[in-house]
Parts: structure tokens; sequence; C-alpha cells
């Protein structure tokens, strides 16, 4: 078999985007397929996103503009998958495009087309609050920024001659009533599935009042109402008369946890979250402060890494939570609501509204289920694409995986996971075509500029309306031209659009340029794009800045059109006289050892290794034991049923015999220096390791209560267990278990609680599902649960229904009413206080099982300091963003994976311990990582060997000479932060093209028209 | 007798021959096809009306289909911008409390007490005339009405489909 | 208080000429007699005899761990700049270290200025060291031509005057307030050895912060008046080793050269702040401005800052970060303003 170096990614939302980028990074050429003009998904339509209350855009953009510019990238929007034939490593699969009928070639996406349409039409995007006409941009910050023709709404689609207003209008004569369907056929390796979801339709819900009464709305709709490319512009406005709502109410399981009314059986595992999270940032837009925010809720599930954290904020500040059931939401007067509720006690009240959101579910998208029908991948009961155990990207179709929310509901940083992982599985199973079906960029010599006296050009961006609709770009322009040292100056619509880019290499070459500046957005967003520009034209690419005249400038001074210009012209004369003073830089790499550590044998250590050496990568995997499995040797079975044991065993023998795998028993991690690429660890059976990446999988511990608050007896009665402890009895197969007359079940034992305010994940999930294996065991048992809330999230909540389906007992108790656990002659007594009677109720159970927390290890830091790893507040190792980089952490070529990062199953073990290996291959992938241009150097003559700097170094990447006893910097390791520079006092360290004359010329620049009277400045 | 019949063929899957309807979705269709002629135009005072949706007519019985010929006759006999619609209605509609024989039952103070949450619903509307399609609910709203000091008529629809026949 | 030092002053020279005589170090560091009354001067004897000429008073002001490390580089070999270091042991230094000295060694160490392996300290606990501007001040403009140390007096005489003034009430400022007399580490103990008990130690401190921000300003521009830019303050200090100092830098010129006010505040404010957290308060910088500002008061408020936020202090321990340099999730951040939620 030759397996084909490409894959098919279908979807382009977050976990599509996450694909794919790791797929291309690593070495495979991608086709993207997205059936919207522009990819982003549902993140894209968010405001904020949880816990870190971050912009969706602004942490999306930078993933969206890499997939739309990237080599390795196919980007194919307004397209679908129609079939896929053949086997893994070589399908066959046709997608077709439909016609956009703009020409993306010529469109520069000036918006003229949609201004002069005249035919106006529901926004989807916005959720039908507002209109786009029938030539559209999906949104602002759409990738690609090309205008598009809806061909069921267009005038002359329908009625050629008709119309035409957009043709007549477009400058570039982009428009195409003439586009066709393209089928286009691709061979690719294999397919990773993330169409993502759809949000439920609450209309059948009578009682929510949804399209029946006004001012209610779904959180979709609500996002929109919030974002600031929204229909309100970010000003937080009700439907009906686009007043400021002052209360908002969040229903909470519209669509979820519903088996009445046709609706769906599940947990959406996201909605607790996502509504928190909106009542906390509509309190903080509400001008001037004041708004009431309430939660209508059955059980809080916030089980995620930073959730409990932030749900115990949002009460602190204020947001209201009401356990309850709601009956109906009705009208008030001038179009408020009214919710009719009853709470825990049974009593039934009425609060009055001026919105209500509807916290609606998540299915699996409505336009994917024919196509994942005909694909024969397999749907379960609740209608998401079914998984195999233990493989949870893998489909019922070899060399088809699938992410996201399409296989079960799941939030961002899960649905990053899992795209990290099908890439993974694209990759074992591609091993061989690495590299093969990829592009490279060959650029061409670079002229040295440094004899040349310096010739700036300048070019100044409209970017479509989101400039110059503020800042006179032409006059910014004209001012530029009369810049000393600038020999050239052009103002264009869209700088970073293709045209424009090869217009400046030209441009660049024509004009001996040998310095440029771009006046127009973030270096975030476009910097690598330029810097290109500057490669492909024969400069080096550091001979380069950018003036942002849009972030901070037009988009920040609205209201000031003239005071914005002036400040541009600033913006640009600093940017002018910074750039005089860049030279060029090397471009720094660092050689890769292709060998990777991975520490801790557990079920994602071992994960890991197998995905790693099964791409034919040499891997250490290192294991403090005597024996592999770690803690899931205490396991009895997975929430699915399966047992854990055989995997295991499974696992074991892949291990054990794979060629590429060097298992290291019985050994810890001593000593280790060095970073991505070159890291060197000494293992304490006296080895040195050379290995360019790390995965750290060194696993949790399971809280035992041998004393304090939560001890509950556990350690002085025998019948007392943890989960764990009875999890082994069931892999004995104890017999006395039958016997058992009553269990007692304690949820939330050290969670949740001041000294560890976190959510254990697994706890609730673990417990029912041993409470059914009890009853499968004695159908007869009495079985109580006390528990707090019940967090059977996602499909899970299918154990939970079927333990009440089985009068297993729940009585909910808090903190204030804590269970008391008596030993009465042997006997147990648990005196619990049931909400609902508003009484003790004296329980006398032959086994009591604790669901108690899962801690971190104790020598958390030790290994994390080795390695540069952050640890969190509460005792887990610290991933670089806890949205967007749950394996990563900051410091580069080190991963996580499984406990260490947070609490969770083994399926979501699994899962992380792939994606860690699929972002480690990017590393491995490649004999040499790039490593920073702008790093820091040293005076010699100015140094005093002080070492300030090397303390406050974050990398480790600057030290002193022994030879010399001056500092050194250490070029493949330097990140450019300037924290040296900062710390130094004799002035010795400077950052290259940071240096002191440029930024004093800069301060220079930025004063030159300031006139300093008498009384100070004028 | 109606709900009874009807749910003892559902329940016990007796076979009929004959076709189980509710009279209100043969006046709205009457008068869609013009054959019951109705003229709201007698109603120059705007007297307010709002109605009862059952729970045997309504929730257990036929389904919100029946519940909105209901409001169709009504408005087409009372004049559209007369009606007020009652929250919550249709299948969501409180229950009147009078029921399962709670007129009959002698536990008046029971009975009143349930009452209650109906008489703030039908309060709230601020309707003059309250249509009880089902004969339990005429009684216990009527009833309540006059308990709770409420301002309303409680009659039955047919009342005023004959007021509202064109001459 | 004249005997006990007279002992010190035999004590160090019988040492340094021991020291000196079997080769243990190749030259000592201490003080020899000024030209003028209440003057000292650093001095290095390099041969046995030279130790006779060393003198221990109530004078020695000067910080010798100042001109530490230029002297032991000039011991080393010469070597080129791309020379390996030399193999073998390089010659060691003697030296007097009171508190405040031994500290700013100490300072040295952690900032590898100085290897502790080369020196020898011979540690002196002081009794304080006396402000000759105060004691002057006390002859009222006479000229003093002779000062002599009695037991806590000075027998102050000049042409046509003498005068007895209590020794206590001449000790410079920093002394009043020194919690750390001791020497923090020595290789020999020369002389009695006191404990300080100093309440409000930032007192005087204390009392400019209670000011008023103008009085303040006013006070500050008042004491910075007279400075001729000497830099006989910066010359002084043992932490101001850089090969180029800011003051002195053209590329970009930090600071004007000029004795105008703002220059002048701005170099007192930089330096004051370079010396963060390693200033010893050994008043070496004071007393050897010419013109009698009183700059250590800027960085005792700086070492007050790092002693109150930071629990950090110059030169206690050669173990310890620097304060500027280390980062703890707990350092206070009293400069966040917090508003309370309604």
């Amino acid at each position: 078999m030759n397996p084909k170096g490409s894959v098919l990614v279908v979807g382009a939302g977050i976990a599509g985007v996450q694909a794919a980028l790791d797929l291309a990074d690593g070495g495979y050429y991608v086709h993207l397929v997205e059936r919207r003009p522009a990819i982003g998904g549902g993140m894209s339509q968010l405001d904020k996103t949880f816990p870190t209350n971050d912009c969706s855009a602004c942490i999306l953009s930078p993933k969206l503009v890499e997939c739309g510019r990237h080599l390795n990238i196919n980007l194919l929007t307004l397209s679908e998958l129609v079939s896929i034939d053949g086997e893994p490593g070589d399908f066959r699969a046709v997608v077709r495009q439909h016609p956009r009928y703009v020409d993306t070639g010529k469109c520069i996406a000036c918006g003229l087309c949609a201004e002069k349409c005249p035919k106006k039409v529901k926004n989807e995007f916005n959720m039908g609050l507002s209109e786009r006409k029938a030539a559209y941009l999906l949104y602002p910050q759409a990738v690609p920024l090309k205008y598009a023709i809806d061909s069921k709404n267009c005038i002359w689609l329908n009625k050629p001659g008709r119309c035409g207003a957009c043709a007549k209008a477009c400058p570039a004569g982009a428009i195409n009533f003439d586009d066709a369907p393209k089928d286009h056929l691709l061979e690719v390796g294999a397919v990773v599935l993330a169409p993502g979801f759809s949000p439920f339709d609450p209309s059948a819900l009578d009682f929510t009042g949804y399209g029946r009464v006004p001012n209610v709305v779904t959180s979709m709709e609500f996002e929109r109402l919030l974002s600031p490319s929204g229909p309100c512009l970010g000003h937080m406005e009700r439907t009906s008369d686009h007043k400021e709502p002052k209360r908002i109410a969040w229903l909470q399981c519209v669509g979820s946890r519903d088996i009445n009314k046709a609706c769906h059986g599940y947990c959406s595992s996201v909605c607790c979250m996502y509504a928190i999270k909106q009542a906390v940032i509509a309190k903080e837009h509400a001008t001037g402060g004041g708004l009431s925010a309430h939660i209508f809720f059955m059980d809080m599930r916030t089980h995620g890494k930073g959730f409990e954290g932030y749900y115990n904020r949002a009460q602190t500040d204020g947001v209201v939570f009401h356990r309850s059931r709601v009956h109906s939401v009705i009208p008030g007067k001038d179009d408020n609501l009214i919710i009719r509720y009853a709470d825990e006690h049974g009593k039934a009240a009425e609060e009055e509204f001026d919105l209500v959101v509807l916290s609606v579910g998540l299915e699996l998208n409505r336009n994917a289920i024919s196509l994942m029908d005909k694909l024969g991948v397999g749907f379960d009961s609740d209608g998401f694409i079914v998984t195999a155990p233990f493989a949870p990207v893998s489909t019922n179709r070899p060399g088809v995986f699938v992410c996201g929310a399409a296989s079960e509901p799941k939030d961002i940083p899960q649905s990053v996971v899992e795209a990290s992982a099908a890439a993974l599985e694209a990759e074992r199973l591609l091993a061989e075509a690495r590299w093969s079906k990829t592009k490279t960029k060959e650029f061409p010599p670079e002229r040295d500029v440094r004899p040349e006296p310096p010739r700036i050009g300048v070019f100044v961006c409209h970017c479509g309306i989101n400039i110059s609709s503020v800042v006179d770009v032409k006059a910014v322009t004209e001012y530029a031209k009369g810049l000393p040292n600038v020999v050239f100056a052009q103002d264009n619509l869209f700088t970073c659009s293709q045209d424009t880019i090869n217009q400046m290499s030209e441009t660049i070459r024509r004009e001996r340029l040998n310095r440029v500046v771009v006046a127009s957005c973030s270096p975030r967003t476009h910097e690598p794009l330029f810097q290109e520009t500057l490669r492909e034209a024969g400069i080096n690419k550091y001979l380069f800045e950018m003036a942002n005249i849009r972030d901070q400038d037009s988009w920040v001074h609205r209201d000031a059109p003239k005071m914005a210009t002036l400040k541009a012209k600033d913006l640009v004369r600093m940017a002018v006289a910074k750039v005089r003073g860049d030279e060029p830089l090397p471009y720094n790499s660092v050689p890769v050892t292709r060998a990777a550590l991975v520490v801790g044998a557990g079920v994602a250590g071992m994960t890991a290794a197998l995905s790693l050496a099964d791409q034919g990568f040499k891997v250490h995997l290192v294991e403090r034991k005597d024996r592999l499995w770690g803690h899931a040797r205490k396991f009895y079975r997975t929430w699915q049923g399966d047992e854990v044991r055989p995997y295991l065993e499974d696992m074991s023998r892949a291990i054990e015999s794979h060629s590429k795998i060097e298992l290291h028993l019985n050994t810890t991690i001593e000593d280790a220096s060095g970073s991505v690429g070159q890291f060197k660890t000494s293992l304490s059976d006296g080895s040195l390791i050379e290995h360019g990446v790390a995965i750290l999988a060194i696993g949790g511990e399971s809280f035992k209560p041998r004393q304090g608050k939560w001890n509950y007896l556990y350690g002085r009665n025998p019948n007392v267990h943890t989960l764990l402890e009875l999890d082994k009895r069931f892999i004995e197969g104890d017999q006395d278990l039958k016997g058992l007359g009553q269990a007692v079940f304690i949820h939330c034992v050290g969670s949740r609680v001041p000294e560890r305010p976190y959510c254990s994940r697994v706890c609730c999930t673990h417990a029912i599902d041993q409470a059914l294996k009890l009853k499968e065991l004695n159908p007869e048992m009495d079985i109580f649960m006390l528990y707090r809330d019940i967090r059977t999230y996602g499909k899970r909540e299918r154990l939970y229904q079927e333990a009440r389906g089985k009068g297993i007992v729940f009585v909910r108790y808090d903190l204030e009413h804590l269970p008391e656990v008596r030993d009465e002659g042997g006997r147990l007594l648990v005196r619990a206080h049931d909400p609902v009677l508003d009484r003790y109720i004296n329980l006398h159970p032959d086994l009591l099982v604790l669901a108690s927390a899962v801690v971190p290890r104790d020598d958390m830091g030790r290994l994390s300091k080795l390695y540069k790893c952050a640890v969190g507040a509460e005792g887990f190792l610290l991933e670089a963003h806890m949205k967007l980089r749950p394996v990563d952490f900051a410091t580069e070529g080190v991963y996580l994976a499984g406990l260490c990062h947070y609490p969770k199953p083994i399926d979501e073990t699994i899962a992380q311990a792939k994606a860690a290996a699929a972002r480690a291959a990017i590393v491995l992938s490649k004999e040499a990582v790039p490593a920073e241009g702008v790093t820091a150097q040293v005076n010699p003559a100015k140094c005093t060997g002080c070492a300030v700097c090397t303390q406050v170094c974050p990398y480790s990447a600057i030290n002193i000479d022994p030879a010399t006893a001056k500092a050194v910097v250490n070029v493949g390791l330097c990140k450019g932060c300037g924290a040296c520079v900062a710390s130094c006092r004799s002035d010795a360290a400077s950052l290259k093209n940071l240096g002191n004359e440029q930024i004093m010329a800069a301060i220079e620049a930025a004063t030159e028209d300031v006139v300093i009277g008498p009384e100070g400045l004028v | 007798m109606f709900y009874a019949t009807l749910e003892g063929l559902r329940r016990f899957n007796i076979p009929h021959k004959f076709e189980f309807l509710s009279i209100i979705s043969l006046y709205a269709q009457w008068i869609r096809e013009g054959r019951l002629k109705v003229d709201p135009s007698w109603n120059n005072e705007g007297l307010k009306f709002t109605v009862q949706d059952p729970c045997k007519l309504v929730r257990q019985g036929l389904g919100d289909r029946v519940a909105d010929d209901l409001r169709f006759t009504i408005k087409k006999v009372v004049g559209e911008e007369n009606f007020i619609e009652p929250w919550p209605n249709r299948s969501n509609n409180y229950c009147c409390g009078g029921g399962g024989g709670a007129l009959q039952s002698g536990f008046v103070k029971n009975r009143r007490d349930y009452g209650k949450i109906k008489f703030e619903q039908l309060k709230r509307t601020g309707a003059d005339v309250v249509i009880t399609p089902c004969h339990n609910c005429h009684g216990q709203i009527m009833d309540i009405c006059d308990f709770y000091k409420g301002k309303w008529k409680t009659t039955h629809l047919w009342n005023w489909i004959v007021k509202a026949l064109k001459r | 208080m004249s005997d006990t030092n007279a002992k010190i002053t035999e004590e160090i020279r019988a040492k340094a000429r021991e020291l000196l005589s079997s080769g243990e170090i190749a030259a000592f560091l201490g003080f020899t007699s000024g030209s003028l009354p209440m003057t000292t001067r650093p001095f290095v004897a390099k041969r046995p005899g030279d130790a006779d000429k060393l003198i221990w008073n109530s004078f020695c002001v000067m910080n010798l761990a100042n001109y530490l490390p230029a002297l032991l580089e000039s011991l080393e070999p010469p070597r080129g700049p791309k020379d390996p270091p030399p193999a073998g042991p390089l010659p060691k230094v003697g030296v007097v270290a009171t508190g405040c000295c031994s500290r700013n060694i100490v300072v040295q160490m952690q900032e590898r200025q100085v290897d502790r392996s080369r020196l020898v300290i011979l540690g002196v606990s002081s009794r304080g060291m006396v402000d000759r501007k105060k004691v002057m001040a006390a002859a009222e403009g006479r000229e003093p031509l002779k000062v002599e140390e009695g037991g806590h007096t000075l027998k102050v005489s000049g042409r046509d005057y003498e005068l007895e003034i209590d020794r206590w009430s001449a000790v410079r400022d920093n002394c009043l307030t020194c919690a750390h007399n001791n020497p923090v580490i020595s290789d020999y103990l020369i002389g009695p050895v006191s404990n300080r008990d100093v309440k409000d130690r930032f007192a005087q401190i204390e009392a400019i912060e209670a000011m008023p921000a103008n009085a303040r300003w006013k006070w500050f521009t008042d004491e910075i008046a007279s400075c001729i830019r000497c830099y006989a303050c910066r010359n002084a200090c043992p932490l101001c080793y850089c090969p180029t100092c800011f003051v002195d830098d053209s590329r970009p010129q930090w600071v004007g050269k000029s004795t105008e006010p703002a220059d002048t505040a701005l170099f007192h404010i930089l330096r004051a702040f370079h010396c963060a957290g390693r200033c010893t308060d050994c008043g070496a910088c004071e007393s050897a401005c010419p013109m009698g500002i009183k700059m250590r008061l800027f960085t005792r408020k700086l070492s007050k800052d790092a002693f109150n936020l930071f629990g950090a202090e110059a030169g206690l321990d050669p173990q310890a970060q620097p304060p500027l340099a280390t980062y703890r999730p707990d350092d206070p951040e009293e400069f966040l303003i917090v508003e309370e939620k309604k």
C-alpha cells in the first residue's frame, strides 16, 4: 500500500481548523472543506469564551488567518463533501464547490456590491436578528475575506437581467454570474470529520415562549446581541424595543436532559458554563452597572478546569442561581417577561425580567446528517456520530476520524484536544507518506542592504472601511511621502490581499526599497505575511515595521476622525523613525533530536508513547514504578461499560514489543536541561537521554480522607470505601457484594471545598455507574446517593436516568448540611438532610462509598521546574492557554496529558495523550525548528557579569560565560522578550532591532510636533 | 364524558369507525367555509374576552390544534382586538382545579385554594368575560370569581356565537 | 573609645603584618591617616612593613568594599580579552570590614564582583563613625586643627579655642539607626562586639514621607540644589561599578550633564533606583559629598520599601536572590487601586 500524504478535513470550525493546522505543520497536505463562505464555525459567532473571558474572535482569528495562508492547506469554502470511496491510505473524495459568483482572485472586499444590492435577507450569522444583502460577507473578520452571492435570494440569479447592481458597482470586475459548481476529485489518505453542531431550536417548547412572546432569545442569539460585530454593535439591547435590559434570566437545559416533548435526553455539557459566562459578561456590559442576572437550573455543571472557580466568582459578583423547575415564561407589561417557577422546596414563585435567554442544547449539525449517513459512519441513539471504545476519535469506518461536537456535545478545549488527536490518528496511518505531498517555499537570495542608505517604502491600508471610515488614508499616505528617507508611499484597500502582496513584492524590487513600513492592523494578524513578502522580494524579513492604525486608532477613535488622522500620521512617523535603524537579522534555527521522552506510563503515557512510536519516532518511556498502567490498574470499567483490564493488557503488549519504545521502569528523572529540539535529561539509572520533545503524563492521585472534615469514618470502619476500593472488589468478583442490603454513596468528598475549590469531573459518573453495577448484582439493594450537583455531562446523563429509573434515591446536600457518619457498634449510621422533605433521614448502609477527589501529585513542582513548566493554583500542571492550547505548555517542546493536567475519564485521557503526541510530532517531524530572530545581545564592554539578567530570564537563554565572566545569549533559546534588557543596570543588554537608539528615535519622532509653552504642553 | 370516551378509545385501542371531534373544531370549520356566518360588530362597547383551555379538551384531549380552533372562533365572534390571551395557555394552561369531582366532593376550601392560581391568572388578563368550553371549568371559575371577588362574567362559547350570528 | 580604637589599631596592624609576612595575602586594604584632622584615607599595604601605617578610629567613613574588585583584579596576572582565565589560585587580599562594609562585600559576592575565596576579612564591630561636618558645625565655623578622641568625647582644638563635645552627638546619621554594626562575614574578629538595639530605624524616612507632596518636593529640590555633579557619591559607593555609568552615556544621553535642577534630580533619582535593595546605608556617599547633601536618604527610603514590601535587606545572606530579580505570587500590590463592588 502506498499511502497518500494528504488528508481531507470536513468542517472548518475550531476543531477542523486545529486538525488542519496540526496536519499541515506535521507534514501533510490538507484539503479543508467548509460549507459556509468563510471558516470559523460556531466559535466565530461567540462574543467571549469561558473560563478566560477572552474575546472569541481575538483568539480565533490568528488560527483562521494561518489556515488561510498556509502553503499546505487548500481552503475549499462553499464546499460540501459528496462521497468517499476507497480504503484507509487511499481514498477518493468528491467535493462539490458551490459557486460564489464572486471571483476570489479579483475581489478586494470593498463592500460596494453589498451596499448596492437591493435584496435584503435574514442574516443567519446573526441568528436572524438582523438583515444582510444577497451579496454579502459572512462576518467582518471572515477568512477568506471575500464576498459571496446567495443564489437563493439574488435577483439576477433567479431572473437574469433583472438586477446586476453589484456587477455595475464592483470596481474590480469580480462579479461572475456565470459561476458554476465545480467538483473536485481529491486523493487523500485519511478523512477527519469535524462537522460541528447546530443549536437546538426551541420553537417546539411552547412553555419557553420562544417565538410566541417578545424578548425570549436563544443563547446563540444572545451571543450575537453581546458581540461587537453583531446586530447592536456590542450594545446589549433587547429585541422588541432596543432598550438595554436590566434584568435577565437564563433557563437551563432547554432541549437537553428532556425526555418529554420529543427532545434530547443527553446533557449538552457546555450550557451551564456559557450561561454563567453570559451573565458575567452581561453584567460587565451594563452601562452604569446594576444588571440583575438570574440563572434557573437543575444541576450546575461546572466540571472543567477553572470552571468551578468561575462559578464561585460569579456568585460573589452577584449572579443569582435558582435551583428550580420553570413552569412557563409568560408576558408581563411593556414586553417584559414573567417566569413562574417552583423552587427546591416546592414553593411556587414568580419573577419579572426584561429579557429571557434560553440555554439551548447542542445537536449534530443538521446540515451534516445526510452526509454522515451516506459516509456510513454510524450514529448513536442521541443522533451523534458514534466512536469506538477506547478510541474517542475513531469512527466505525477505518481511516475516517471524527472530532469535536459532532460525536458528543463538548466545549472548545475538549474539541481542540480531539482535533489534535484526530490529526494524530491520520498521521499514524500515513506515517510513511509524511512530507510527500507538501509544498515548500523557496525564497530568492537576499541582497545585502547594509551598505545602502535607507530607502523606506510605506504602505498605508484602508482595510476596507475599517480604517478609511475614520482615518483619511490618502492624507496619511501623502504625509508619509514627505518623511525623511521615504522614497515610496502608497495606499491600498486591503494590504493583505493576494494582489496587493504581489504588488508590494514587485515594488520593493523596482524601487530598491530596503526598509518597509505597513500602516494597517495588528502585527498579531499579518506580520508573518508581510515579512514573508519581504523575503519573496529578496530582502531580509526583519527590515520591517508595522504601525497599527486600526486596532489602536480607527477602531478606538470612531468619534474623532480628525484627531485619528493626526494620530495615524504620528504612528507612521514613529514607525519610519524606527525602521530606519532596523538591521538584517539571521534566521536562527535549532536542530531537532528526533526522539521523544514520555514521563509516566499510565494510560496517557502509554498512549502518547505508542502514538509517536507508531509514526517511527524513537520514544523513551520513563516510569517511576516497576510496572505499567498507572492508576487505570484500579479501574473496573468505563462508563460505557467496557472493562479496562483487557484494554490495558493490549497496551502493555504493544509497548513491550515495540521496536521504537525504550522502556525505563523503576526510573525517575534526576535533572533536565535544554529546550525544544535539544533537551538532555538524566535518569536515576545513570543514563542521559537526548530528546527533542517531552510529554509529561505523570498522573494524579486519589484523595484518601484519612482525617479532617471529609473523613466520614474512612479508615476507621471496614465498610467505608473510596470509589477505587469498590472497583477493586468488582474486579475481583467479590461475591459478598450481592448480600448487601443498603449502600450509600457520598459525592464531592474533598472536592468543591475551600481547600480544593475544583470539581474532580469523573466521580459523579463513576459513582452512578458503580451504583448501577451494585443493582445488577442485587436488584433489591437500596441505594442512596448523597450529592451536591449531579455532573453526568454529555451522554453520561443516560446513566443518571437509568439510575433513577432503577429506583436509586438521590438526596442533595450542601456545605451547610454535611452528611454525618457514625459508627454504632460496628453498624454505620448516615444522617443526611433532605431538602425536599426538609427533614433529616437516617440511613444504615452496609457499604458507604466516598466519591473522593482526584488530586495532583505532591512532587508536581519538582518535575515542572526541570522543564520550566508552570503549575496552576490548584496544583495541576498549567497549559499555555486554557481554551485553545490545552496540551501545550508556554515552554516550547514540552506537552502534557492526562490527570496531571486535570481530572478526567479514560477516554478523555486517551484523546489528550494523542493530541500531545500530534503537537510533539510537529517538532519531531522536522530536522530543525525555527528560532527567534529578534533576540537579545550583550555588549561585553558594558557588562559587569552581575548576573541579574540570568535570574529574570524565563527561558534560561542568558548565562554568564565562565571564561569571560560576562553574560552571553543563547540565540536558540532566546525569545526576545526583553526581560534581561529591562533588568540590566549597566545598559549592556539590548534587543536586536529594538535598541535604545531606535526607541529614542521613535519617541523623538512621536513628540516632534509637540510644542511646550511656558505653562507646559501646548 | 367527552374525555372519557376519547381516552378510552385511545388507551384500549378500540377500533371505531367514527371520527371523534370537538364541536369547536366544527364551529371553526363552518365559519371558515362561510356556513356559520358570524359578525363581531355587536361588540361596540369593546367588551374584553379571555378563554379557559380545559385540561380534558386541550392538554389531555385533542391538543393545541383544538385550542387554535377555539381562539379562531372566539376572535371571529367577539372581534380579534377584544380577545386577550391568558398566560400560560394552550397545553401549558393551568388546571382550573374543579375537575375530578372536586366540585361535588365537598372539600370546598381545598378546591378554592387550588383555584387561587387560576383566579390570579384570569384576573391578570383584565378580561370582562371568561369563556369556558367545559362545564366543570365553568362551575369552578364562576365560583372562584365570586369567592375571590373577581370582576368577570363566566360563560360558555355558544352564548356569544348566538349573539354574533348575522341576521 | 580612644583606648578601644588604639587596641583595634594594634590588632589590625599585627594581623596584617602576619598575613603579609606569611604570604597568605598579597595586599591588605585598610585605612591610614588623612592629611587633615578628622580625615582618613583608604590604604593598601603590600609589604609587612606597611602594616604600621594602618589605623582605626572614629573617622573611618569610606567603604573599603568599593576598592576591593579593582584591587583583586590588579593583583591578577595580566591577560588579553580573549585569553582564558588563569589556572590555579589567584592572589588574596585582606580587608577590614565593619557591619555595613561586610554586607557590601556580600552584595559583591552575590553580584559576582568578588570571589570570597580570595578574601581574608578582619571583622570589626563599629561603634559608629563620626561625621566631621557635625563636628565643624559644633565648632561654629572655627577651623579645628586637632581632634582627639576621648572615652565618649571628642576634644576639638584650634587657634584660640578648645571644645569638648559628646561623641555620640556627632555620630553620622546612618550610624545612629544602624541595625547591623557587627560584621556579617569575617575570618577574624577584632575588638569587642556590641549589639545595638535600634527602635524606629526608619524614623527619619517616615518623617519625610509624612510631609504633604508639595513640601516633600520642596525638601527634595532644596536638598539637591547645591549638587555640583562631582560624582563623589557615586565614586565612593561600592554598588556603582558599571564600566559606563548611565550618567556618562551619550548614546543615548539618558541624563543631562549640567547642574540644571531637572538633570540633577534625574541623576539622583536614577542612582537611587540602581541601588534599590542593594544599599547597606554605609554613608560613604554622604561622607564624600563636598556639599553636604544627604543623598543617602533617597536610597534609605528604597531600602525601607524593600524591607517592608519584600522582607529583603541587602547583603545579609550570600545565597539570597536580589529582590528586584525575584517574583512571588504573594508579592504586595499596593499600587493596585481596588474599588469595592457594591
